[in-house]
């Protein structure tokens, strides 16, 4: 064990998120910090901590959030819509809340994840399942058309 | 002593980490990592019951310490384990 017990491992994205899949893969659940303004404010970068399970097939819908390979990397972000590929297949059309603009998209077999917690720094956690943060999450989804200036509002309230 | 059998050695970015289970499942934001002859040690004692005396010789029979020195590092490994919780 190292001698300094406080030690920050910084960990490259994909090398770090090929042990989360690989503990999601085998039904465990999984919690780390946020890092990143894109979830903003639902998550904030450094603070949050998520907890995140291996989605049940076919159980994702709108508003959940997930955690996907897009382009070589993994990200955490809400799902806006649910198109259907020329096959038949789901394709998650996601946006990261505190973007204002550009989506990506995922095919369930990328997706590694889905987030059920989130937990803050005192500790205080935040279900998914839960009414408030389903409506809180639906609000911030209809309200994309002026998000620019909610954004702008809460990070001067959250500095 | 025993070390619990809830954790596992993995390799990660180069390092050998133990990572912690909490309330919400693996905490990725509560890792320990494991140098060189504490993975050694770790390795040699996992899944056996074992005493300080015993992690004492483990380090006398592999770096060639005397005793004493042994006994005091292995008692600073073991309270090590105790104080990350590692042990069942």
């Amino acid at each position: 064990m190292g001698a300094d017990t406080d030690r920050i491992l910084v960990i490259p994205n994909d090398v770090f998120f090929s042990r989360v899949c690989e503990s999601l893969g085998e039904g465990g659940k999984v919690t780390f910090t946020v890092k990143g303004h894109s979830m903003f404010p639902f998550l904030r970068s450094g603070k949050d901590r998520v907890c995140v399970v291996k989605p049940e097939s076919g159980g994702l819908t709108a508003g959940d959030v997930i955690l996907f390979r897009f382009r070589g990397n993994y990200i955490l972000h809400r799902i806006y819509r649910i198109r259907k590929t020329p096959d038949g297949a789901p394709l998650y059309v996601t946006m990261g809340d505190g973007n204002t603009r550009g989506t990506e998209t995922a095919v369930p077999a990328s997706v590694a994840g889905v987030m059920v917690k989130r937990i803050t720094p005192e500790g205080r956690e935040w279900e998914c399942g839960s009414l408030s943060w389903k409506f809180c999450s639906l609000v911030w989804m209809k309200l994309l058309f002026v998000r620019r200036w909610c954004l702008a509002v809460l990070r001067r309230i959250c500095r | 002593m025993r070390i619990s059998n809830k954790y596992k050695v993995r390799e990660m970015a180069g390092q050998h980490v133990v990572i912690i289970q909490g309330r919400n499942g693996e905490d990725m934001t509560r890792i320990i990592s494991l140098n060189k002859t504490s993975l050694f040690l770790w390795n040699s004692l996992y899944g056996k019951d074992f005493e300080i005396g015993d992690v004492a010789c483990v380090l006398m029979r592999e770096y060639g310490i005397d005793e004493d020195l042994a006994m005091k590092d292995a008692g600073d490994w073991c309270a090590k384990l105790e104080e990350c919780k590692l042990l069942a």
